[in-house]
């Protein structure tokens, strides 16, 4: 097969130490699709949008790493493309800092013909111009889109219209939650307007589908949660991985590329990565099905609604609530905080309002499906709606950040606990799953 | 003056170091020893032929039969492994095997089977 083309901006990740986790410098960008593409061992070339100063580097590690051909099709002034990374697991949002984005200008630059060759392009769009882009390639040429976050509107892919393969969006992406996120069916006629041949909606831990907009059908492949090393670039190696493989079937293609991306989230060492990948090649894709998962679309969770069980008063210091608070939101989880719905009680209020206030809070349980619990403090009123919930069969997610009730009875009656927000996560997507599917 | 961390570029394919940077962290989770509990206790061959679960320090492997799952070393299955560890199937196809042991398990008040497994 003939080289798989990518386009977009090469910008460096830094992922700032936090306690327990030690700094890390990677080029990011458009070279995360690329080391998907070597550790599958496809052939691709990049043409990159950067900074002057980044070019050598970037092609020295990309040409170490598989990459045919480099580019240098823009240049990037005013910032430095340096993105600073806080939480690199995705357990809300990842606070990317893209340093003095504000001044960022990019000037393409005049390559010639030199991307007149490549039929085959998978475009990121960034701060570039795309129908300028566009007019660098050949007639034949043919393209797929990973959008993340400077695509406000699937207008600006026009000019590729009739040309178009696949299109990729993430859920965390601006334009999935302007048009998307309420329902993905209103996405659909836009992609296909394009002529696009699928639709990749990759929902973070609840797995992905894969749209075949030519046939009608959709492919639901699961998430595997694991411990999370990094999420950063995860979904670029999908995207990069699906339209290198797509020679095939879509489909396999997608269980392909996102068994890429898991090993990718594993890690962040490029020769370990290849391993895994190398790996999971040896499965057939039958097998990769037979395993199963945890799939759940974004727009099944609001059916779930979660309990929150925590000392959640406006007088505690409970910053982990607050993380959970916007965690849960974050994932699109319709969290209930009976704190806040039914009011804080001061001291020494009377008999019947905390015993009004206590049924009030069991009314919200009971029509809650899991209960999120975070036990600050061993708060008391949070360690009874758990014991409460558990007492009734509900699924309890026990986030214990301070560890101060790793108790057998805590411990041993959660479906999940631990003092990782990051595992408590994911045992909050394989319960919902578990139930989603029941109900499917 | 700061974190050498942060001074270049170290992620090569093919280099090595002991500090945390180079193309390897040095550790293969397929030969890393971990513990699980099992599910789908119910479902399974050993608890439909016994009605109980298998007691502490029986022997186990790991069987790919469409999913993963812990069985005796006769072969009867015990439990699924959850499917964060799907990851050992790709092991396994690479050649390498598994042998646990029932560390904890019980009947009420639902089917529990928990282990520990190495590579054999």
């Amino acid at each position: 097969m003939a080289p798989l083309l990518l386009v977009g901006e090469i910008i460096i990740d830094f992922t700032m130490a936090r306690p327990g986790v030690e700094c890390k410098l990677r080029l990011g960008g458009i070279v995360h699709a690329a080391r998907g593409l070597w550790a599958s061992s496809i052939d691709y070339a990049v043409a990159a949008v950067c900074p002057h100063y980044v070019v050598d580097q970037a092609k020295r590690y990309l040409s170490a790493h598989g990459c045919l051909e480099f580019i240098w099709l823009g240049e990037v002034t005013g910032s430095p493309g340096v993105m600073l990374i806080a939480d690199a697991t995705e357990v809300s949002d990842q606070g990317y800092e893209d340093l003095l984005r504000g001044e960022k200008e990019v000037t393409l630059l005049d390559v010639g013909n030199s991307l007149a060759a490549y039929l085959e392009v998978l475009i990121f769009p960034g701060s570039f111009d795309l129908a300028q882009v566009r007019s660098a390639f050949s007639d034949q040429a043919r393209f797929s889109f990973d959008i993340a976050y400077d695509t406000a509107d699937l207008s600006v892919l026009k000019p590729f219209a009739g040309r178009v393969r696949a299109i990729v969006i993430s859920t965390s992406s601006p334009l999935f939650m302007r048009v998307g996120s309420e329902n993905v069916d209103s996405m659909l006629p836009l992609i296909g307007d394009l002529g696009a041949d699928v639709f990749l909606l990759k929902e973070n831990r609840g797995g992905s589908r894969l749209f075949n907009i030519s046939s009608g059908s959709v492919e639901a492949i699961p998430a595997q949660l694991s411990i999370t090393a990094n999420s950063v670039g995860v979904g670029d190696v999908y995207a990069a991985v699906m339209i290198g493989l797509s020679g095939g079937a879509w489909e396999d293609a997608a269980w392909r590329a996102a068994s890429a991306a898991t090993a990718y989230s594993q890690t962040t060492y490029p020769d370990d990565f290849k391993r895994d990948v190398e790996r999971s090649l040896k499965l057939s894709v039958d097998e990769l099905r037979d395993l199963g998962g945890t799939i759940l679309p974004w727009h099944a969770r609001r059916h779930f609604s979660i309990y929150l069980a925590a000392p959640d008063f406006s007088y505690t210091d409970k910053p982990e609530v607050d993380r959970t608070v916007d965690a849960l939101k974050y994932h699109n989880f319709n969290v209930r905080r009976p704190v806040k719905e039914n009011g804080e009680l001061p001291l020494g209020s009377p008999d019947a309002v905390l015993r009004q206030t206590f049924a009030k809070d069991l009314a919200i349980l009971h029509e809650c499906a899991v209960v999120f619990a975070v036990p600050l403090g061993r708060d008391p009123g949070t360690l009874i709606e758990m014991g409460y919930a558990m007492a009734g069969k509900q699924p309890v997610i026990t986030f214990d950040p301070r560890r101060e009730n790793n108790n057998t009875m805590v411990a041993g009656g959660s479906a999940r606990y631990s003092d990782n927000l990051d595992q408590c996560l994911n045992g909050l997507f394989d319960a919902v799953s578990k139930l989603w599917m029941a109900k499917s | 003056m700061g974190s050498t961390r942060s001074s270049n570029f170290t992620d090569y394919s093919g280099s090595r170091s002991n500090d945390g940077t180079g193309g390897t962290g040095g550790v293969d989770r397929c030969r890393q020893a971990f513990s699980c509990p099992l599910e789908e206790i119910e479902l399974c061959d050993y608890f439909i032929t016994h009605a109980t679960v298998p007691p502490v320090g029986t022997e186990l492997v790991i069987v790919h039969q469409k999913r993963l799952f812990a069985a005796t070393q006769q072969g009867v299955k015990v439990g699924a492994l959850p499917t964060s560890f799907n990851y050992l199937a790709a092991c396994m196809k690479d050649g390498i095997h598994y042998v646990g042991v029932v560390t904890a398990s019980g009947i009420l008040p639902v089917p529990a089977v928990s282990a520990d497994f190495t590579v054999q």
